[in-house]
C-alpha cells in the first residue's frame, strides 16, 4: 500500500505533515509524539531578524477552535539553523522552513540563507503579511503583491516552494493562480480566518491585537471549498490546511483535491494528532481496497 | 499525555471544588511532583471546550486498599467555576474519563536551610501551597480572599500544622485587607516568599519584596493553547534574562518566556511587571 506522494519537487512517506505555528521547531513535542513517523514538519515561520510578537492575550478559545495573534514571534532565521536544526536533522523528519518578511526583500534573504542548508527540505512562504511598503497591507490579499513575493524567493532558493495562501480573500483561486504563475510547486492552504472575541464582563477584546486568526474545527468547512476551488485551477500539488483533528477529516480534503494536508490546531489537543491522522488515512485506505493514495486525490464524485 | 479517571469530585463552597484525578498508572508513581507543577486537563472529547486547560497540582494522595477508593495514587487540582468548561467539570461523577498532560512546567525551588519560606497566596492561588506546607513545616502561610466564601481553602493547610495568617477585603475573615498586608509583619532577614494569585497581588508582593530585597518567586497565569512551549501564546516578558538563558546554554536573542514550559514559577525579579 502506498502513501507517499510528491508535494512539487520532493515525495514524502505519508500525506501529513504539522502546520507551522503549531508545531515550534519539532523539538517541543519530542517526548508526546514520534516524529519520524511524520510525513514532514512545517517549523514556526522564519523571518530575518528574531522576532518578539505580540503582548499577551495572544491567545483565546472560541466555539471548536481558537483565535491566535501569536505575532509570528520567532528566532529568527539565521539562529533557527544553528540551534534548532541539529535536532531536526538527528531526527530525520523532513523540514519545511516556513518563511515570512515585511519586504520582498526580506523574503528574499530568508529564502537565500535556507538554500543549501542540510535537512531543510523545502520552503513554506507566508504571505498572510502586511506589506511594510503597501501601508501595512498584506502581500497575500493582492496577486500582484503575492507574484512578487513568489518569483523573488523562486530566485533566490532552488529548494522547492510550496506558497501558503490566506483565506481573507475574494477569490481565492485568482491568488493561487498568481502564486503558481510566478514559480511555486505546491501551494498550501488555508491559513487562519481573520476573527474577534469580546469580553462582556470587561467589555474589551479578549486578545490584545484585538483580532487574530481562527483556527481549528470550526474553520474546516470554509477550509475544505477553498481547498476544493484552488484544486480546481491549479496544476500543482495543493496541501489542504484547516481544521483537521482525523484521518476522516484529512480524507475530506484529500478526495476533495488535496495531495497532502496539514494538522494544526489539533496538536494543542493532542499531540500526537497527526500521527493519528495519518494512521485514520491508512485504515481508511485498507478498509476500502485503495492500494494507493493517488487513487483518492481528487475522486470527489460531483 | 495519557488518560485517567475522576476519582471524586468534591464541592468545598458552591463554586470551589477539589478533583481527585486517577495517577495510579505504572510509570507515574516514579515522576516526582513539584510543588508549582500543573496539568494540562481535556474534559471531553468533544470540539466544545476544545482546547486543555491548566490546573496547578494541590496534591498528591496515597491511598490503601482499605479506603473508600482502594489502594491508589490520587492527584487533586482545586478549581473554581468560572465559565463553561468548569461548569462542566462541576458535574463530573467518579468515573468519568478525562485526558490529562502531567506533570507540567517548573515548580518552585528549593528552599535553603538557612531561609524562611512565606507563601503567599490568593484565593485559588493557594493551589501549590499545600504540597509546600508539607515540605516546610516551618513555613508561615499569608492567605487573602475577598470574603470568607474561599477560607475554606486554608483549612486543609491549617491542619499540615504550619503558621496560617487570613486577610479578607471586607473583614469577615482574619484582618481586613489585602494579603499583601500581611507581609511586612513575618518578613525577617531569613525570608524567602513563594507567591501564587491574582496578577494585581503578585505585582504588589513583587514591589514589596524587591523594596525589602527578599528573594520572592512568583507563579504567573497566562491563557494558553499547547501547553508544551510550542503555540508561543503564553509569553511573558522578562528584564535582561538573555545572561541567564546564555548561561544555561540556551539562546539567548530575546527575553520572551514561555509560562508553561519556562514557568510557571519564575523569580519575581526577572519579570516585567509593566507588561502584564
Amino acid at each position: 500500500m502506498n502513501l507517499s506522494v510528491d508535494i512539487g519537487g520532493f515525495r514524502i512517506k505519508n500525506p501529513v505533515m504539522t502546520a507551522s505555528g503549531t508545531f515550534g521547531y519539532g523539538k517541543e513535542y519530542d517526548s508526546y509524539t514520534d516524529l519520524t513517523r511524520l510525513g514532514a514538519v512545517v517549523v514556526k515561520g522564519l523571518s530575518l531578524k528574531p522576532r518578539a510578537g505580540n503582548p499577551t492575550p495572544r491567545t483565546c478559545e472560541t466555539p471548536c477552535g481558537m483565535l491566535n495573534a501569536i505575532g509570528l514571534q520567532n528566532v529568527g532565521v539565521d539562529a533557527f539553523i544553528a540551534d534548532k536544526m541539529p535536532y531536526l536533522r538527528s531526527v530525520g523528519v523532513p523540514v519545511i522552513a516556513n518563511i515570512f518578511g515585511e519586504l520582498v526583500d526580506d523574503y528574499k534573504e530568508v529564502a537565500r540563507r535556507l538554500d543549501g542548508v542540510e535537512g531543510v527540505s523545502a520552503i513554506e512562504i507566508n504571505i498572510s503579511c502586511p506589506n511594510v511598503k503597501k501601508g501595512g497591507m498584506q502581500f497575500g490579499i493582492d496577486p500582484k503583491e503575492a507574484f512578487k513575493v513568489v518569483s523573488e524567493v523562486r530566485k533566490a532558493t532552488g529548494l522547492p516552494i510550496m506558497t501558503k495562501l490566506s483565506p481573507n480573500v475574494t477569490d481565492v483561486q485568482i491568488m493561487a493562480r498568481s502564486v503558481e504563475d510566478a514559480g511555486s510547486d505546491s501551494i498550501s492552504l488555508i491559513n487562519t480566518i481573520t476573527g474577534m472575541a469580546i469580553d462582556v464582563d470587561k467589555r474589551t477584546p479578549r486578545i490584545a491585537t484585538v483580532m487574530g486568526g481562527l483556527s481549528g474545527p470550526a474553520i474546516k468547512p470554509v477550509a475544505l471549498r477553498m481547498v476544493y476551488e484552488v484544486a480546481k485551477v491549479a496544476t500543482v500539488p495543493v496541501i489542504g490546511i484547516g481544521g483537521i483533528m482525523t484521518g476522516s477529516d484529512a480524507l475530506e480534503f484529500i478526495i476533495a483535491g488535496a495531495t497532502a494536508v496539514q494538522v494544526g490546531t489539533a496538536n494543542f489537543v493532542d499531540p500526537d494528532s497527526a500521527v493519528k491522522v495519518a494512521g485514520g488515512i491508512e485504515a481508511y485506505m485498507k478498509d476500502n481496497n485503495v492500494g494507493d493514495i493517488e487513487e483518492l486525490i481528487g475522486s470527489i464524485k460531483v | 499525555m495519557s488518560k485517567t479517571s475522576v476519582i471524586y469530585n468534591k464541592s468545598l463552597t458552591d463554586n470551589l471544588y477539589i478533583m481527585g484525578l486517577d495517577w495510579s498508572d505504572a510509570g507515574r508513581e516514579g515522576q516526582a511532583i513539584v510543588p508549582g507543577q500543573f496539568v494540562m486537563l481535556k474534559i471531553t472529547e468533544s470540539y466544545d471546550p476544545l482546547l486543555r486547560r491548566p490546573f496547578g497540582i494541590y496534591a498528591v494522595v496515597n491511598t490503601t486498599a482499605e479506603s473508600p477508593f482502594g489502594e491508589r495514587t490520587i492527584l487533586e487540582i482545586i478549581y473554581k467555576v468560572v465559565g463553561k468548561g468548569t461548569t462542566k467539570m462541576s458535574l463530573f461523577n467518579a468515573g468519568e474519563k478525562l485526558d490529562i498532560m502531567a506533570p507540567i512546567g517548573n515548580g518552585f525551588p528549593d528552599v535553603a536551610e538557612d531561609r524562611e519560606l512565606i507563601m503567599v497566596a490568593g484565593g485559588i492561588g493557594i493551589a501549590p501551597f499545600k504540597l509546600l506546607a508539607a515540605k516546610y513545616p516551618d513555613s508561615v502561610l499569608l492567605f487573602g480572599a475577598k470574603d470568607s466564601s474561599e477560607v475554606e481553602l486554608v483549612d486543609e493547610i491549617k491542619d499540615l500544622g504550619i503558621r496560617v495568617k487570613v486577610a479578607t477585603q471586607d473583614g469577615s475573615r482574619g484582618e481586613k485587607g489585602l494579603v499583601t498586608d500581611l507581609i511586612p509583619g513575618s518578613l525577617n532577614r531569613q525570608s524567602v516568599i513563594f507567591a501564587c494569585g491574582p496578577i494585581g497581588m503578585l505585582k504588589a508582593v513583587s514591589k514589596l519584596s524587591s523594596e525589602n530585597r527578599v528573594p520572592h518567586f512568583v507563579s504567573l497565569e497566562r491563557a494558553m493553547a499547547c501547553g508544551v512551549g510550542a503555540c508561543l501564546g503564553c509569553a511573558v516578558k522578562t528584564l535582561s534574562h538573555g545572561q541567564e538563558r546564555e548561561k544555561q546554554g540556551k539562546v539567548a536573542f530575546d527575553d520572551l518566556l514561555m509560562v508553561c514550559s519556562d514557568g510557571p514559577v519564575f523569580d519575581g525579579e526577572l519579570i516585567d511587571w509593566k507588561l502584564l
